[in-house]
């Protein structure tokens, strides 16, 4: 989206250039599209190289023939059948989806408050920037110190427990905290919070006050302007944010290592499993099943409202 | 004539002390069209926010249709605002954004879109209906604006610079249609803007406005004839100023001796003879004459008459500019019509009086 747009704005600006120029020395009529072409080769070939060759060889290598100790280019679909016959894999799929929607409605129900209060009611831009700010503080830390943290908080002897237990709320220490889905869980929610409140916040802010303004003069009470005006203005945030969010946490497996105790297998974690013990081809299936899984969350994500428009 | 709308001793001061809006009194008739014109910065805006009830007022009292409204938010005041950027909701038809305060209301279906209906046809805009408002343009944008708020059926229209974000010729049209509409209407409209032609040209009676406190209410035309402050003079039309003390009062009339003679207006108030003060003089009002018939203007123009001799001059289409240049060394612009004062009378260095009746002159307090 960004870069198609960057693009547009390109080839605006060298068109404006050549028509200055057009009257001292009329240069060739299609000039300004070929100064755009040679501006957009080097991501195109980047692309190229680093992008789509190796998803082609994924692809590609996904029907080699996996042996114990090697693998050869001959094309077979035992790898898609083992996929699909078997219920440790099919498992990790469903339970990568649960994941995915789990911590996309929790940094939804956590973020959107948040960037509602940073967005609209923080009148002042600095005090905005400021809070935003704050929300990226976290990622001044390592991933992993981060997703490490989590387990001196919520383990049996964590500090949740023991405070928990020393105002006498619960007796037991909770065990389901750690090792959980809910670990694991609660942990995503923290690290990709804030690439929801980011956009949202974005959106909310560029909503002009004298809007809701209006719509107060028209009589309409707070939860009526949200629902029919700001719910929708805030949409296409709402939407990057979900991208952010889906893209990331589809492709999550330091998390849960981390944090389930191997108890929640996600097809990040088949996949690092399967490179681990040289199981290319079959790693390659379970990259290839992502892929398509996280394409379709984009492309789905992209039918609710129309960014080109909205943005 | 019932009172619509009543300001008595409004006072708005910012949370940072400086105070915004100081002891604003105006009583506005029903159906009356009332515009706020000032500089930017001189609280027209948040008195028209105070009486639409974005802004908190810090003293006095608003009331509307005799009922104190100071405490009511905006949803519950009768009154709809236009906003200067439209402030339309840009994800929703024409249609649906003029019937929103009718939803809100919730008045029924039929009579909702009946009403809508209806709306659309007066302000020509059933062609758009169920176009998406962004990307209309600012004249229909400036319409759809207009319809939303006057569907709902305020007491009292208020209109922040309504007309500030169209072009010249855009903005005429659409000031032919607002006056059109308010007369047919018998709606209230009070009208913010900082823009004289706009001012004068509809409203019924001008309040002008200078740093928070209000100059003058009256007529368009009193602004021009009867200027009540220094600021009001300078600020509308084009004004002579002489400063003077007043000599004597005979009636209305006012004489003044400043360094340029004794000079004659008339005023709204007594003065004591010694009194400082000021003499405005319209330039419209300024008549020119040949030096030698002095004797003969003299007594037509209550003893208004000063000489000055002709400076820089050019033909502007139907008009000469003149740059007329006073004993005192001070230079005047002035305006000739061609057809007035044929031929090429004002010749550069020449001599010429200035004269104009004590009626069309102002005297005001220093």
């Amino acid at each position: 989206m960004v870069a198609t747009r960057d693009e547009s704005e390109m080839t605006t600006t060298t068109t404006t250039i050549a028509a200055e120029n057009a009257h001292v020395d009329p240069p060739p009529r299609n000039n300004g599209a070929r100064v755009a072409y040679w501006l957009i080769a080097p991501g195109v070939v980047w692309m190229g190289l680093f992008l789509v060759l190796p998803m082609l060889m994924i692809v590609y290598v996904s029907f080699w023939t996996q042996t114990t100790f090697k693998i050869e280019p001959i094309l077979t679909t035992k790898s898609w059948v083992t996929f699909f016959a078997s219920d440790t894999y099919l498992g990790a799929l469903g339970t990568t989806v649960r994941i995915w929607l789990t911590v996309l409605a929790t940094t939804l129900l956590v973020g959107y408050p948040s960037a509602l209060f940073v967005g609209l009611f923080v009148k002042n831009k600095t005090i905005q920037t400021v809070l935003l700010t704050l929300c990226v503080i976290p990622f001044w830390t390592s991933f992993l110190i981060r997703v490490l943290a989590w387990r001196p908080m919520l383990g049996k002897e964590g500090a949740i427990n023991l405070i928990l237990m020393k105002f006498g709320i619960i007796t037991q220490p909770i065990e389901a905290l750690l090792f959980s889905d809910l670990s694991v869980v609660i942990g995503m929610t923290q690290i990709y919070c804030v690439f929801m409140v980011g956009p949202i916040a974005f959106m909310l802010a560029r909503i002009d006050p004298n809007i809701i303004e209006a719509a107060r003069d028209l009589g309409a009470g707070f939860w009526r302007i949200f629902r029919t005006i700001i719910l929708p203005l805030s949409m296409p945030g709402v939407v990057v944010g979900a991208i952010f969010v889906s893209v990331m946490v589809l492709g999550e497996f330091a998390t849960s290592a981390a944090l389930s105790g191997r108890k929640v297998n996600l097809l990040g974690n088949i996949i690092v499993t399967q490179v681990g013990s040289l199981k290319w081809a079959f790693a390659a299936v379970a990259g290839v099943i992502l892929t398509i899984v996280i394409g379709a969350v984009v492309a789905g994500l992209l039918r609710i409202v129309d960014l080109r428009n909205e943005l | 004539m019932q009172s619509d709308l009543e300001l008595i001793k409004v006072g708005k001061v910012y949370d940072n002390g400086t105070p915004a809006v100081v002891d604003f009194d105006l009583t506005v008739a029903r159906g009356e069209f009332i515009a706020f014109l000032g500089p930017s910065g001189c609280g027209k805006t948040t008195t028209l926010r105070m009486i639409g009830g974005f802004e908190a007022i810090s003293a006095g009292d608003i009331r509307i249709r005799g009922q104190r409204i100071n405490d009511l938010p905006p949803e519950r005041r009768p009154t709809s605002m236009i906003f200067q950027s439209y402030a339309l909701f840009p994800h929703m038809t024409v249609r649906r954004n003029i019937s929103y305060g009718l939803e809100v209301k919730r008045v029924p279906k039929v009579e909702r879109d009946a009403k809508v209906d209806r709306m659309l046809a007066t302000l020509g805009l059933e062609d758009i209906a169920d176009r998406r408002v962004n990307n209309l343009s600012g004249g229909q944008r400036q319409r759809i604006a207009l319809a939303r708020g006057l569907v709902v059926e305020p007491e009292i229209l208020l209109l922040d610079e309504p007309l500030g974000a169209l072009d010249a010729n855009l903005r005429r049209t659409i000031q032919n249609e607002l006056k059109i509409l308010q007369k047919t209407l018998g709606i209230t409209f009070v009208f913010v803007t900082h823009a004289q032609s706009e001012a004068l040209s509809l409203s019924d009676r001008v309040v002008v406005m200078n740093q928070g406190r209000i100059e003058q209410v009256s007529t368009p035309l009193a602004l021009y004839t009867r200027p009540a402050t220094l600021f009001v003079a300078q600020f509308i039309g084009n004004n002579i100023i002489f400063d003077g003390a007043v000599t004597m009062t005979q009636g209305t009339n006012v004489r003044v001796k400043t360094p340029l003679g004794l000079l004659t207006g008339s005023a709204n108030e007594n003065f004591e003879a010694g009194r400082l003060a000021k003499i405005i003089v319209p330039t419209e009002a300024v008549q020119l004459h040949q030096a030698n018939k002095r004797d003969e203007v003299l007594v037509r123009n209550d003893g208004n008459a000063i000489s000055a001799v002709v400076g820089r001059s050019s033909v502007v289409g139907h008009v000469q500019r003149l740059s007329v240049d006073l004993p005192t060394g001070r230079a005047l612009s002035l305006e000739a019509h061609v057809d007035k004062y044929p031929g090429d009378q004002f010749q550069r260095g020449g001599e010429v009086l200035l004269t104009w009746p004590a009626a069309a002159a102002t005297v005001i307090a220093a």
